[in-house]
């Protein structure tokens, strides 16, 4: 999908993660130090509700939409930091000191969406903040996507097998073997799918 | 090293005195001079008179820079004093930044920056926007034109602008850029076009000549149905310029008139006049370069030292009674509390204040949605 700028002279209208900036709340794992009350500062002008902690919290509560995290100290003094990659609860900020390739490392492996470098500057922050949550939320949403979309594949095989069964057993066409499975489902309340599973299982442990 | 800068203390002011911005920018260079001769006359910093050196950055962004780091390492100043344009503030971030100088920068600008060393005491957008929009919006009409100098400020305030007039249930009618440098022709096209759709009133955002220009369009080509104009740019300086014909019953939003009934006011416009004409009006831009000199000064003495971080420490706690009211800088953001007036413009040429804040008003040059902000936030008396 390409994405033109619009023409110069329409109005540009503002996404909601720009216009609602302020409703992000940010955690920031970090221990004290000049570059934290520098970080925090900028944070707090441009206006995000902040929370900073320190040492890593076991677990991170689901009203953040992004975590910022001092790496170094993390790789340094071998502090847990307990971080789901797979499903990640926000979006992850990193903040270095150095980018050899053992932080490069550890970067890649906690999926981090953007990297501060330290000495602070606070140009580039407000923006690192907002192309991490936008590429959190674009990635939570595709994946979402491909979870249901997997889930579909396998519910319709369910389905065709079940049919084939249903078919076989009861002498009648793939068509009425369908009927018979949605009318089933609905009866129980539950989706077609998942009666189509029950069916096979149903078929397996009688082949047993 | 001269004589001078063992005797006294170098400050550097970068103003142009030549080029598309001189106009400004000169009335800037002599408050700045004025607050200076003044701190002087009261006894300098602690004993040492201040020794103003000034350079020429010709307009353009680039010499803002290179001279800075000239004033910095040729001639030693401490502070500066300086910049109109955004692009000009940009090309001295480096080089205070290397130096540790601080930057005292007095226009207002469309926010969304917190750079290092630099102190800003002109109007971020939420210390007039918001107060202009809803006077014209109550007072004046929904039905809005808006036009404006096509580069990065104009472009964010209309989006701010166009924001608050949608939130009212307001319309607007068409937004026209034309480039900062157009010609008279292209900016009398655009006033046709505004008049053709009969708005309630203009909100433009030009700068420079073209204010000149199209003020004069909306008189010459409107006829009898005089259509209101806002602006937050238009200063007594264009409506000199324009003549007063043309500006009669239009509205700025500032921070600063020279209209403003206050001794201190009255004192000061007497004395600027005496030194350089009683023909020289005075401006937003003026003032704001004459009170950042004193608020700079009082925080130098209070720190007893010039490195940047010291200074800035002591900043916060400074307050200056300049022409415009009480001011100070904001420990969070190093921007200034600064009064938001709206005036209309009388038949000699000054503008008849209309409004002016409680109080002043706390920058907040991070906001983004005006429609979320706080009634106390933009109220007015």
């Amino acid at each position: 999908m390409s994405k033109r700028l619009q023409a110069a002279q329409q109005p540009l209208e503002l996404s909601s993660l720009v216009r609602n900036l302020r409703q992000h709340e940010i955690l920031l794992v970090m221990p004290e130090s000049e570059s934290r009350t520098k970080i925090e500062q900028q944070i707090r002008r441009i206006g995000f509700p902040l929370k900073t902690k320190w040492p890593p919290p076991k677990e991170i509560e689901p009203n953040y939409q992004v975590v910022m995290l001092g790496l170094t100290p993390i790789i340094e003094n071998e502090h847990d930091f307990h971080w789901n990659v797979e499903n990640p609860p926000a979006a992850l900020v990193l903040i270095v000191d150095y980018e050899n390739p053992l932080v490069l490392q550890y970067s890649l492996s906690l999926n981090a969406q953007a990297i501060i470098g330290l000495p602070f500057h606070p140009l580039g922050m407000l923006s690192n903040l907002l192309l991490s949550l936008q590429e959190y939320k674009q990635t939570r949403a595709m994946l979402k996507t491909i979870r249901n979309l997997e889930s579909k594949v396998t519910a319709s095989q369910y389905i065709e097998k079940a049919k084939q069964y249903i078919s076989q057993s009861k002498d009648v066409s793939l068509e009425e073997a369908y009927v018979y499975l949605r009318t089933q489902a609905m009866e129980l309340r539950i989706s077609v799918g998942e009666m189509a599973k029950s069916i096979i299982a149903e078929d397996l442990s009688n082949r047993k | 090293m001269s004589k001078n800068a063992t005797a006294g203390i170098p400050v550097g002011i970068l103003y142009s005195q030549t080029g598309v911005t001189a106009n400004p920018e000169l009335t800037m260079l002599r408050a700045t001079l004025l607050a200076i001769d003044r701190i002087n006359r009261q006894g300098g910093l602690n004993g040492r008179r201040l020794i103003p050196i000034c350079a020429d950055p010709q307009s353009i962004p680039q010499n803002y820079g290179t001279l800075a780091q000239k004033l910095i390492v040729e001639d030693g100043v401490k502070l500066i004093f300086g910049g109109y344009t955004s692009s000009s503030r940009k090309a001295m971030l480096p080089t205070i930044g290397r130096y540790d100088v601080l930057l005292f920068y007095p226009t207002q600008y469309e926010g969304f920056e917190f750079a290092p060393n630099v102190i800003y005491t002109g109007a971020a957008p939420n210390q007039g926007c918001v107060q202009l929009a809803q006077y014209m919006l109550n007072n004046v009409g929904k039905r809005v034109c808006m036009v404006g100098s096509d580069y990065i400020w104009p472009r964010e305030i209309n989006r701010i602008m166009r924001e608050l007039i949608e939130e009212a249930d307001g319309e607007v009618l068409c937004e026209k850029f034309q480039p900062l440098e157009a010609d008279k022709e292209s900016i009398y096209s655009i006033a046709k076009e505004v008049i053709a759709q009969k708005p309630d009133f203009v909100f433009s955002n030009f700068v420079g000549k073209s204010i000149e220009y199209f003020y004069d369009a909306m008189q010459t080509l409107g006829g009898e149905n005089r259509i209101p104009i806002a602006s937050l740019t238009t200063t007594e300086t264009d409506i000199q310029a324009m003549g007063i014909d043309a500006g009669v019953d239009h509205y700025t939003a500032a921070p600063y008139f020279q209209s403003i009934n206050s001794n201190i006011n009255k004192e000061l416009v007497k004395e600027y006049q005496s030194l350089y004409g009683v023909d020289q009006v005075t401006t937003m831009c003026w003032e704001a370069a004459y009170f950042q000199v004193h608020l700079a000064i009082k925080a130098v003495e209070l720190a007893g030292s010039f490195h940047a971080y010291k200074i800035m420490e002591k900043l916060p706690e400074v307050q200056h009674t300049a022409p415009q009211g009480m001011v100070r800088i904001d420990a969070d953001n190093n921007h200034c509390y600064l009064w938001s007036r709206i005036g209309r413009v009388n038949k000699q040429g000054q503008f008849d204040i209309l409004v002016t804040s409680n109080t002043a008003l706390k920058p907040d040059p991070y906001l983004v949605s005006y429609i979320t902000a706080t009634v106390s936030d933009v109220e007015l008396s």
